[in-house]
């Protein structure tokens, strides 16, 4: 399994389109300073309040990225070279999936470590207390789960819908649906941004390891469903 | 190499919707042998090598890779190497990479990466984008990934596709030497022409179903036979004496006469002794290309 990780790992390494999702993390750093620019009377209490905009951009981006890729291998039939390889398809599948947990990670981590000092030193400048040390440490390691769990999901999603365009639209499209689910059920927290906001803010109307749980479980949940469509799925011409 | 034959496909159906891509469809390849996969365009030669290595479950009926199922294979990429698809790659990555990330997924020592990249001639361009690629060096880069097992089974679909008389010079030499070292070969065409220099027996596909298996030899005949075609300033009374001696006369057209059989000396002689006008003789053999289109006309593309 490991091999396959790393073969995957070596796929997103040697295309350009990797690298260029780095550019996002400029962004996350021009993100919170325009965000707190633009709101120059703010009512946030927490350091993290003032990068939730910049951090969800980078999320999105990444399970957006993930999507079209692993989407792109099932229109361009690239995947057929991967079942050739390892004709049991589970492993191949959680191998892409894991792939993009691990980018996600690296760039949640990095967002995190971009984003942090920045809205730590607006926040302090507005009289919001700094995080302590072992908050901060909670959060980037909150903010690298959370980014890696979206580009887990984002793979899945790609498998599941494999047309570039039509998955990453799922993955924008997704916004919209949850805000309407969540307002006609009442059940925003539970839903998957709702929890991510949750764990990023290390907690909130739903507590942390319920969150994580239930973000776990979404995951799990949209791997079996890739796994499920995929294997049944026949590869043709 | 245990099983006997390299490639068995027994009673293979497959349908996609209400189109019956399969019908039953059996053959078998030997080891040792390249064997030419032909039928029109959708007549069923993709979905038969996808279902050979597991991309299309069949409906019914089997299709064994080494006596086993694909999927069954312990060492898949060293048992059965398969050119499908040329587009099969991403085109921002270099050549030799795209070798090497499927040499790291097989467990295939990277070294094995440039001995093909040499072998089959891309020395100068693997380390280029594959979207600088031409199809004929598409159509490389996808051998050498097919290679890179050193597997004993090749499926190849219309690997010729692209490239251009020296590579389909190269290609043909290139398969005769691993038929020469004991590895089986099926190749699949949309037309014989191509195939003709190169393998050693056909199967003939039309609608999903099997139409022939036969060596490439015995498919000649089935256009029937060699003929003599005269022509002469007196036909009719030339023909009369061709029956005279003997001669089976196809044909009288024009001023053509056509007799079966490839005896033009004595077609002629008899022409010259009763003082007919020759104005033209030729013996014609009949051909492959007239053999498979008499087995598949009426098997056009129903897709």
């Amino acid at each position: 399994m490991s091999t396959l990780i790393r073969a995957e790992l070596t796929k997103l390494r040697t295309v350009r389109s990797t690298w260029a999702v780095l550019l996002v993390l400029p962004l996350v750093a021009f993100i919170t300073l325009l965000d707190a620019v633009l709101d120059p009377v703010d009512h946030n209490t927490s350091v993290v309040d003032f990068m939730d905009i910049s951090l969800a951009v980078a999320a999105i981006t990444l399970a957006a990225f993930a999507a079209a890729l692993v989407a792109t291998e099932f229109t361009r039939r690239m995947v057929g070279l991967d079942y050739l390889t390892v004709p049991s398809r589970t492993p191949v599948l959680s191998a892409k999936l894991a792939a993009f947990a691990c980018v996600g990670a690296a760039l949640g981590l990095l967002a995190a470590l971009i984003a942090h000092p920045i809205s730590t030193l607006i926040a302090s400048g507005r009289g919001v207390p700094a995080d302590s040390p072992g908050t901060v440490a909670l959060r980037v390691i909150a903010v690298t789960l959370v980014i890696a769990v979206l580009g887990a999901i984002g793979a899945a999603l790609g498998v599941l819908i494999p047309q570039p365009a039509v998955a990453v639209g799922a993955v924008i499209g997704w916004q919209f649906v949850e805000g309407i689910l969540g307002m006609a059920f009442g059940i925003t927290d539970y839903l998957p941004i709702g929890l991510i906001t949750t764990v990023a803010h290390l907690g909130g109307t739903v507590a942390l390891p319920v969150a994580v749980a239930f973000l776990c479980l979404y995951t799990a949940v949209a791997a079996s469903a890739a796994m499920l469509v995929a294997k049944r799925r026949d590869l043709t011409g | 190499m245990a099983s006997t034959h390299a490639i068995d496909v027994k009673t293979l159906s497959k349908s996609f919707g209400s189109l019956k891509a399969l019908r039953e469809l059996s053959f078998s390849v030997r080891y040792g042998s390249i064997v030419g996969f032909v039928g029109p365009n959708g007549a069923g030669k993709t979905t038969t090598l996808r279902i050979l290595v597991g991309h299309i479950r069949p409906d019914d009926g089997h299709a064994l890779v080494a006596g086993r199922p694909y999927r069954d294979l312990t060492d898949p990429l060293g048992t059965v190497g398969a050119v499908l698809e040329t587009r099969a790659m991403h085109p921002g990555r270099s050549g030799r990479n795209h070798l090497r990330i499927l040499a790291l997924q097989a467990g295939v020592p990277m070294s094995r990466v440039d001995e093909l990249v040499r072998t089959v001639g891309l020395e100068a361009a693997a380390g280029r984008r594959v979207s600088g690629y031409s199809l004929g060096m598409r159509q490389r880069l996808a051998l050498a990934a097919a290679l890179l097992g050193d597997p004993a089974i090749l499926l190849l679909d219309e690997p010729t596709n692209g490239l251009d008389p020296e590579g389909i010079r190269w290609l043909r030499e290139f398969l005769r030497s691993l038929a020469s070292e004991g590895r089986a070969v099926l190749v699949s065409s949309h037309g014989l022409a191509e195939l003709a220099l190169t393998v050693d027996e056909v199967v003939v596909i039309g609608h999903g179903q099997l139409i022939t298996q036969r060596p490439l030899a015995d498919l000649a005949g089935m256009a029937g036979g060699t003929t003599v075609q005269i022509s002469v300033s007196d036909p009719e009374i030339l023909a009369g004496l061709l029956r005279e001696q003997g001669h089976q006369v196809l044909e009288c057209s024009g001023e053509v006469v056509t007799v079966a059989g490839s005896d033009a000396r004595a077609v002629s002689r008899i022409a010259f002794r009763h003082d007919i006008g020759v104005d033209r003789l030729t013996v014609d053999e009949p051909s492959l290309e007239e053999a498979y289109f008499r087995l598949t006309t009426g098997t056009e593309s129903i897709r």
